[in-house]
């Protein structure tokens, strides 16, 4: 007989059963389930029971299944990494500066794009930023620790 | 069948303003840009687009909406047929002929093949559903609360099947699409639920934020391995940088005549293939190449056969049309991107259902009518750009990683004015990514999350009404087909893997 493996295929639907338990125990326990009609948590109940029972099902027919576990490599994890300091660079110097700036280090130091590329890309993203959202749309994006020197 | 066309000369009236005719202009032209753009795509370019629209009233923003989706279409096959790299899902059947026939030294021609085919199978699928939407439409106001029940679960259930190789992945998916969307404030309640003491929670997942991160931001960090391969053919100089003119890209007339049957074939399954729940243009494009391939080509399919184009062309334009069918009448989206456009018109304070053509007519018809205008619009941009539109699909995706992730976060804020909103973008974004990677599909999961609300809404009803009966899912002829063709789906997947099963034991035992 063949070994089971628990790789991040598997991963995914023991997530979800988690998920369906934590909304089955949540329901009931807070809402109930029926109080003479539905409860808040009828209708996340029942789809929670049925995802508990299909995840599971899931789960077991990743770990008899022969397919590979998938490659994760580090440029997956550098966009990420680029998307979430980009957010916290948010909070510090505001989102069209943080946007920009993240521009400048991707393009610069990752991409190694040359310095014409790079200005061409920030004007028109500034450009496109400026004028699309904040003139146009008129979203006040947040300034940062700049918002306290104003 | 007058009434209809009286309703869509009124409707006209309404898009002719200049204000929409404008919206409709500027959502054919980023829509095409868009879909060209190699692994962005139509659900991804309406859901990044999406956020443009608010600036306009209702309608302006849903006419916008409607070319920005329709052209999207066209844009996908720009790059198949250019760098054999599909913009989108219903332009890899366009690719398996457009890019042989672009190698073969008539880029031009297929492309405008693929124009061409786009712009009739879209008008016939249009034709379709303006005849066919307000009677549908009529059938769906019989429909009580466990009637739309039943109907919005067979909806769920067939998306759920049809994307995706393995149908358990597409129903784990769906129902935690469902759950996602149930957090936040209960709408017959009023109750909070599942906030878990978060006030951000509070008022749920935000929609558009969603859509961006686990469609845009997903597709993004995917896009990073297409870089290498990008960068590498561009160094080693195998990299083709096509030049093209418009009257260099003239169909012949016996170019025309070849594409002229496909198209047709391919344009009417196509409308009806997008009116079923679930199908949306890709199944419509991949149907119609199936079909032309049991009909005579002058060429071998798959060589560059231009019939290939068209068919695939025509059937993927005729099935948005008809997808419109369902998502109007009935508030069925066929397709992902049919989803972002039903929580576009949620958003919107319009309820799409059987109610919609009588509470809302003028809406209803001026954005079936837009859809006319949108196809001619662009058409006109689609050949107008040929010779432009290279430049852009030309951008190196090394330069277009960090500028989509700039738009991500710049878009989800303005859509939610909050940070929240960006980092509901960026955790669904990783979410989406870490799906598709393990081979969960991830349209089923945004389907759901636009539907749930609906189906949760009728199903307590029902049960109200009936005070927890669930005879009252039985107690019709109508409502027992229901029933019946629900079952059908939920079971022919295990049934299939019985029979596979036994047919595998038999064989090993002989």
């Amino acid at each position: 007989m063949e070994k089971a493996r628990f790789n991040s295929r598997a991963v995914i639907p023991a997530v979800t059963a988690v998920v369906a338990l934590v909304f089955i125990g949540v329901g009931l326990t807070d809402f109930g389930f029926w109080e003479g009609q539905p409860t808040a948590a009828f209708f996340p109940i029942i789809i929670a029971a049925v995802l508990l029972a299909t995840s599971l099902l899931c789960l077991v027919q990743v770990l008899r299944g022969k397919e590979a576990p998938p490659v994760y490599n580090r440029n997956e994890l550098m966009v990420i990494l680029g998307g979430g300091g980009v957010i916290v660079g948010c909070w510090v110097v505001g989102l069209i500066l943080s946007c920009l700036l993240y521009l400048f280090l991707w393009l610069k130091f990752v991409e190694h794009a040359a310095w014409k590329a790079i200005l061409v890309i920030e004007v028109f993203m500034a450009a496109l930023i400026l004028g699309v959202f904040v003139l146009w749309m008129q979203v006040q994006f947040p300034m940062g620790l700049f918002a306290y020197l104003m | 069948m007058l009434e209809n066309f009286a309703s869509l000369l009124m409707g006209f009236q309404v898009v002719f303003d200049p204000q929409n005719i404008g919206a409709c202009a500027l959502g054919a032209i980023l829509g095409l840009i868009v879909g060209a753009m190699p692994g962005l795509g139509s659900l991804a370019g309406v859901a990044l687009l999406l956020p443009l629209t608010y600036k306009f009233n209702p309608t302006t923003a849903i006419i916008m909406l409607g070319a920005l989706y329709y052209s999207n279409m066209y844009g996908g096959a720009f790059s198949a047929i250019l760098l054999n790299i599909p913009g989108d899902s219903p332009a890899i059947t366009t690719a398996l002929d457009g890019y042989p026939m672009a190698k073969k030294g008539r880029p031009g021609q297929a492309l405008m093949a693929a124009n061409t085919a786009s712009f009739i199978g879209g008008t016939i699928g249009i034709l379709i559903l303006t005849c066919t939407a307000s009677g549908l439409a009529k059938l769906g106001l019989n429909f009580g609360y466990a009637e739309m029940t039943l109907v919005l679960l067979i909806a769920m259930t067939s998306i759920s099947w049809l994307i995706g190789e393995n149908p358990t992945k597409g129903v784990v998916i769906t129902l935690l699409g469902i759950l996602v969307a149930s957090i936040g404030m209960d709408t017959l309640s009023g109750v909070p639920r599942y906030n878990f003491g978060s006030i951000y929670l509070m008022g749920g997942i935000t929609f558009t934020p969603f859509i961006i991160g686990a469609v845009g931001f997903a597709q993004v960090i995917k896009l990073i391995n297409e870089r290498e391969a990008d960068e590498e053919k561009r160094k080693s100089g195998t990299y083709e940088a096509v030049k093209l003119s418009i009257r260099g890209s003239m169909l012949t007339l016996h170019d025309f005549k070849r594409i002229l049957p496909p198209v047709l074939r391919s344009s009417i399954l196509g409308t009806f293939v997008g009116v079923l729940p679930g199908s949306g243009a890709t199944t419509g494009s991949m149907v119609g190449y199936a079909m032309q391939k049991k009909f005579k080509s002058e060429e071998p399919m798959g060589t560059g056969a231009i019939e290939g184009i068209a068919a695939s062309e025509a059937g993927n334009n005729s099935a948005a049309a008809g997808a419109f069918a369902p998502l109007l009448a009935l508030g069925i989206p066929g397709s992902g991107t049919g989803a972002v456009l039903l929580g576009g018109l949620m958003m919107w304070g319009l309820n799409p259902g059987p109610l919609l053509f009588e509470t809302n007519p003028d809406f209803c018809w001026s954005l079936i009518s837009s859809l006319y205008i949108a196809n001619v619009f662009t058409l006109a941009v689609a050949v107008l750009v040929i010779p432009f539109l290279i430049k852009i699909l030309s951008v190196p995706i090394k330069y277009m990683i960090p500028i989509i992730t700039c738009v991500c976060i710049v878009g989800a804020y303005s859509t939610s004015y909050s940070m929240y909103g960006v980092l509901v973008m960026f955790f669904s974004g990783i979410v989406g990514y870490l799906l598709d990677k393990n081979g969960f599909p991830t349209a089923p999961m945004l389907l759901a999350f636009v539907l749930a609300p609906m189906l949760e809404e009728n199903m307590r009803k029902a049960f109200i009404a009936s005070q927890g009966s669930l005879g009252i899912f039985t107690d019709s002829a109508l409502k027992l087909v229901l029933l019946a063709i629900f079952l059908v789906l939920v079971l022919t997947p295990s049934v299939k893997a019985l029979l596979r099963k036994t047919k595998h034991t038999e064989k090993t035992a002989v």
